[in-house]
């Protein structure tokens, strides 16, 4: 009787363990579009890629046989042609104006790509409360302890309300005079920083801190649309984030977004 | 046939079997009725091998001459031999499995295990009694809330309730033998006589102790850890006994509450009750009476309740009665120890997780009674191991495994050691006075935990990785603040009066403050040859919940046969929940208030004995809503003999207050409670049904139970970036997303238990389906999160003298998931790249089956520095299995690297209680 109950119990247990639920999931056979479209700029290109799948080592090479098309608010249709040197879909005739909408139209496996964006106008008055910083080259520690301190540069401008920028500052010679001399002599020569997109209409840096070189500096805001905030923010992963997909992308995944960009600059002089 | 039907069937195969070879060896509990008239002893025997398959040892010459002239009622075999040798001169000795041993009687032994007058030395002076009183323990003179009692040879029966008293009406005679019965306690029989006060009888029972299982094991004994024989999908838990299995520390109520069948065992991040479907908000946690919206400790390692301020658990896994509301699925009801009314008592426990510290002082005679008890953690090892996976091992060391394709050029995992800071306590104050039939109670609760995970790094600090350590090329500054707390604080004062032998009130005030907050920031430089990237994140997230009540429940006994209980309550709700993103941009704020008026009016009747009908019906007003939703419940038993029942529940139930899941795993999942508003969140809403049947001898208990649970408007919640308009007017609005849907749990609990003797324990398997339907999600129903179709688990406890030893086992399928099946990047305008998925259906995916072995031995040491100690150690997930908590995915260069955060592996851990009683 014991046996037969243990015979019993392994049985069960067997049945128990083995039956574990197995889900194939089949290949995925998507593309990926990337697209960044700068007001009043010739068009950059389009991007396309494959998705890589689960399963595989890497995404199969992008496909360089398709026929996108860009379509503009007016209606006026430009074809795409595949780029071998940039690996991206171009076309120089291709101009893009701001306050305008764009639309992308790839077929792809019996269906059509599309994404939608408008090219957002540019910001306004744009002020910087300092055009010029002094700065003492610093050469030893006395020099540190003679530093005057310089206010923040403070950069404004006007949008509308709910529009978001992100700022970006550059030194623009490839080869300037650093500030401090203590630095590494193999300091890369140019500095750029970039904020997080925002809907603040106005930014600050810290000159004194931020400002490696004695050089003209590049600032450029870029007024940028909400799909690319969204996918900006998107820095999930795991098993219970994936759920959203930040595209605006319809029948594939990646970005198609319209962008305007101003450039003022300041001056760090000895 | 498909593998789950062969499973199912193969269970239903195996549990039968194991069933019916086992009840066959259980001989003393069949049931005998027997009437003699001057019958020779002799040839009774003969009957009873014949009739029972009992055998008899005995020396002929000593029954010789023996005749028999008694009535037997319905009664067991044990008991029938009592009365049968009562007007003899012959005592007995129950040789498991089936023997019985006759010898002469010793007028100074008394029976083993029992302390009986025999009935033949009492007249009778009342019949037709009725007797009231308290149940005690009789060390301690704590009351015993829910003991049974069963008058011998009569289908009468009570329990007593939440303060011990209890009525037993229509009691035969005044020397009827009154047999008591409670979890952790030994049987104990009581023979009333002719001069006992019946209407005040204070009835002691003994707590087991393991010292004697060695010299007592023949004896009836309630030393099983839970006891599921008591109502319908009722489980009642001795927090005593808890201490023989193994835990991760310290025993522990919730952890050992999840071993139970019908409830998830699979997920240790979470101290919370997946009970039969349901999720942990969906299980009302009452304390002394008063809500606990959190039992997690350390991240749900460990849960808030403090063992040793507990005197009593009792689980309702689902088809309750209508005195509970307000949730959809099952309840806990935990009775807090009153303290020693005897003598002053100490007790002091230590783990690798905390310390704690138990006082017990009686006062005003005895008539009162306070009870002190504090738990505090220290960061061991162990408690740095469990903080790691609280977090997927982000902030500490762990290593997780990591399974990626053999693509090119990955970089490696950077990790950062930090040292968190972190540290949690409880603490448990409760005061009794008992004055005549007034028993006035204050219990007191307080739990918190910290959490400190701020750090600050940068390539120095990173082994490994993309970074490479101070000569890389690039270089990087983090400062990340992470600073958490959260607990529970909750109180109750109660007035309970016995007004007469009938009718009994309790009136309690409580409140309920439940809190949870993290501020969390990122501020991140990241510095390549030729460009520094900053980026800045940072989140608030606050929770706030007050719970105000006030209760008044009545128990009326109208007879031996039908009981009325109803009562009135109040709930005024207050929850806050603010989440915040940079300190100023508001993401969800919800402020909500409501009261929760409820009546209930419930009966119980039993009906030829046989057959017990409890109906009731609940009614609660909801004031946001402005509405008035009932919901009738009914439970059926019906026992057509004294080991069989046969039960049926239904009901219909509503949820107010929801705890809604905000899951992220990269930054840790986060839950809060808010209100249901009618709209978002509509009011959740069950409807159950429940069938079942159960065999209990006095060693076995074996139950099925089969549900079906219907969930209403039940709610997920995610935090999503909306796309509102287009081109000029385009906007990106973080919004709050309440999903509403339904869902189905189903399935079918088997349970085989063995009550006692040397080894106790129990076999449980539950097949069990839960799906959910959501719209955003699309038409077909999908697996919930929590969905585990198989799950299986054994424990066992073995006595050996003073030594212990406890072992559990449980099997789980893996739970779902829902996985990438692609992904891409993209070139940001910074120049980052970042990583981006195509996702499967929601939960198409199965993790791998949770598994885990168990194992602890204890040591009582009766004599130790003035009081009794108990020393042991326990060893977590033996075979150390790699059972995976959730999966994270990433894009390196191509390739989707996959990596498994798993739960903890094996660990070791000791223990030691010492009680100055």
């Amino acid at each position: 009787m014991n046996k037969f109950r243990l015979l019993s119990l392994i049985i069960g247990m067997n049945i128990l363990f083995g039956c574990d639920q197995q889900i194939q999931i089949e290949a995925i056979d998507e593309l990926n579009v990337e697209a960044f479209l700068y007001a009043n700029e010739a068009f950059e290109g389009l991007k396309v890629t494959k998705l890589v799948s689960l399963d595989s080592v890497e995404a199969d090479p992008a496909p360089t046989d398709l026929a996108p098309e860009i379509v503009t608010g007016q209606g006026e249709r430009f074809s795409l042609i595949y780029d071998p040197t940039t690996e991206r879909y171009e076309n120089a005739d291709l101009m893009i104006e701001e306050d305008m909408t764009y639309r992308l139209e790839i077929p792809y496996n019996g269906e059509v790509i599309s994404a939608e964006t408008f090219i957002p106008s540019a910001i306004q008055n744009l002020t910087l409360s300092q055009t010029t910083y002094i700065m003492v080259e610093i050469n030893d520690f006395s020099d540190l302890q003679n530093i005057t301190p310089a206010d923040p540069l403070e950069i404004e401008w006007e949008a509308e309300d709910g529009a978001y920028f992100f700022v970006a500052f550059a030194n623009a010679s490839s080869d300037p005079d650093p500030i401090n001399t203590f630095l590494p002599a193999d300091l890369p020569p140019r500095f750029q920083r970039q904020s997080a997109p925002s809907t603040d209409p106005y930014y600050t840096i810290d000159v004194m801190r931020e400002a490696q070189y004695f050089d003209t500096y590049w600032v450029d805001i870029y007024r940028v649309n909400p799909e690319y905030v969204a996918l900006y923010e998107d820095n999930s992963s795991g098993t219970g984030t994936l759920n959203e997909i930040r595209t605006n992308v319809e029948n594939g995944f990646g970005i198609f977004t319209g962008i305007n960009r101003v450039r003022t600059s300041f001056l760090v002089k000895r | 046939m498909r593998p789950f039907q062969t499973t199912f069937l193969a269970f239903i195969a195996l549990f039968l079997f194991t069933f019916q070879s086992v009840v066959a060896q259980d001989v003393f509990d069949k049931t005998v009725k027997k009437y003699y008239n001057n019958q020779p002893l002799s040839i009774i025997i003969i009957g009873w091998q014949i009739d029972y398959g009992v055998k008899f040892e005995f020396d002929r010459e000593e029954i010789e001459g023996v005749f028999i002239t008694t009535t037997i009622p319905r009664s067991t075999l044990r008991e029938a031999i009592q009365y049968l040798l009562k007007n003899t001169d012959l005592d007995y000795e129950l040789l498991p499995p089936k023997s019985i041993r006759l010898f002469p009687k010793d007028p100074d032994a008394p029976g083993p295990g029992e302390v009986i007058i025999p009935a033949s030395d009492l007249i009778p002076s009342r019949e037709n009694i009725t007797v009231t009183g308290t149940v005690k323990d009789q060390d301690s003179g704590e009351s015993l809330p829910y003991a049974t009692l069963q008058v011998v040879g009569a289908s009468i029966g009570s329990n007593t309730n939440v303060d011990g008293y209890f009525s037993l009406f229509r009691v035969p005679s005044d020397t009827c033998l009154i047999k008591l019965s409670y979890l952790g306690y030994k049987s104990t029989y009581v023979r009333l006589t002719p001069d006992t006060d019946l209407e005040n009888l204070d009835l002691g029972m003994e707590p087991i102790g393991n010292e004697l299982a060695a010299v007592e094991i023949l004896a009836e004994r309630e030393d099983q850890m839970m006891k599921a024989s008591t109502g319908i999908s009722q489980i009642s838990v001795s927090p005593a006994q808890l201490v023989s299995i193994p835990s991760l520390g310290q025993r522990d109520i919730f952890r050992s509450l999840q071993l139970l069948p019908g409830v998830s065992g699979s997920n240790e991040s979470s101290s919370g009750l997946y009970v039969r479907g349901g999720t942990p908000d969906q299980n009302l946690v009452l304390f002394d009476g008063f809500t606990v919206y959190h039992v997690d400790h350390l991240f749900g390692f460990f849960s808030a309740f403090n063992s040793d301020a507990i005197k009593d658990v009792q689980l309702y896994k689902g088809g309750f009665e209508a005195r509970y509301g307000g949730r959809l699925s099952s309840v806990v009801d935990i009775t807090g120890k009153d303290g020693n009314s005897e003598a002053f008592d100490l007790g002091v426990s230590v783990s690798l997780l905390n310390v704690s510290m138990t006082a017990e002082v009686p006062y005003a005679n005895g008539k009162g009674t306070l009870l002190i008890a504090g738990r505090r953690s220290f960061q061991s090892g162990l408690y740095e191991s469990l903080l790691d996976l609280s977090d997927g091992g982000a902030t500490g060391t762990e290593e997780t495994e990591v399974t990626t394709p053999a693509g090119p050029g990955f970089g490696g995992r950077g990790i950062v050691d930090v040292e968190p800071s972190s540290w949690f306590y409880d603490l448990n104050l409760k005061s009794t006075y008992t004055s005549g039939d007034n028993i006035y109670s204050v219990s007191v609760y307080n739990g918190q935990d910290e959490l400190d995970n701020s750090r600050d790094a940068d390539e120095n600090a990173v082994r490994g990785g993309p970074f490479g350590g101070a000569d890389s090329d690039v270089s990087f500054q983090q400062e990340v603040v992470d600073e958490s707390n959260w607990g529970n604080t909750g109180a109750s004062i109660g007035w309970s009066r016995r007004w007469s032998d009938r009718l009994y009130s309790n009136l309690m005030a409580s409140g309920s403050n439940y809190f949870s907050n993290r501020d969390q920031g990122r501020y991140l430089t990241i510095e390549r040859e030729d460009t520094t990237i900053q980026r800045n994140t940072a989140t608030g997230e606050y929770n706030n919940l007050l719970d105000f009540s006030l209760r008044n429940d009545w128990e009326w006994q109208l007879n031996h046969k039908h009981q009325i209980k109803g009562g009135l309550s109040g709930s005024y709700l207050d929850i806050r929940y603010d989440f915040l993103q940079n300190d100023t941009l508001s993401i969800l704020s919800r402020d909500d208030q409501g009261f929760l008026g409820a009546a209930y009016l419930q009966t119980q009747s039993t009906f030829f004995d046989q057959i017990l009908v409890r109906p009731g019906i609940r009614m609660s007003y909801y004031s946001p809503t402005g509405q008035t939703y009932l919901e009738p419940r009914l439970q059926v038993q019906w026992f057509p003999t004294d080991r069989l029942k046969v039960k049926a529940a239904a009901g219909r139930y509503y949820q107010f207050a929801n705890r809604i899941i905000r899951e992220d795993v990269t930054q840790g999942s986060r839950d809060f409670w808010v209100l249901s508003d009618g709209n978002s969140v509509p009011i959740g809403r069950s409807d159950q049904l429940i069938l079942g049947v159960s065999y209990e001898t006095a060693d076995y208990l074996f139950d099925v139970e089969a549900y079906y649970k219907q969930l209403d408007d039940i709610t997920e919640y995610s935090t999503r970036f909306v796309l509102n308009g287009f081109g000029r007017n385009s906007t990106l609005e973080y919004e709050e997303n309440f999903y509403n849907g339904e869902g189905l749990a189903q399935g079918v609990e088997f349970l085989a238990q063995k009550k006692s003797g040397r080894l106790t324990g129990w076999v449980s398997y539950t097949l069990g389906q839960v799906q959910h339907q959501f719209d955003v999600y699309g038409d077909e129903p999908f697996a919930a999160s929590h969905d585990v179709t198989h799950e299986g688990k054994i424990v066992g406890v073995y006595q050996w003298g003073r030594f212990s030893l406890g072992g559990t086992f449980i099997y789980a399928t893996g739970r779902p998931y829902t996985a990438p099946i692609g992904a891409y990047t993209v070139e940001l305008l910074d120049g980052e790249t970042t990583s981006h998925f195509a996702v499967s259906d929601k939960n198409a995916l199965r993790l791998p089956a949770y598994h885990r072995l168990d194992l602890s031995a204890n040591y009582t040491i009766p004599y130790f520095m003035g009081g009794n100690a108990k020393v042991g150690f326990s060893l977590f997930n033996v075979y150390n299995r790699s059972n995976i908590w959730y999966k994270e995915f990433d894009v390196i260069d191509g390739s989707i690297l996959e990596t498994n955060v798993n739960f903890l592996g094996f660990t070791p851990s000791v223990f030691f209680n010492w009680n100055l009683r």
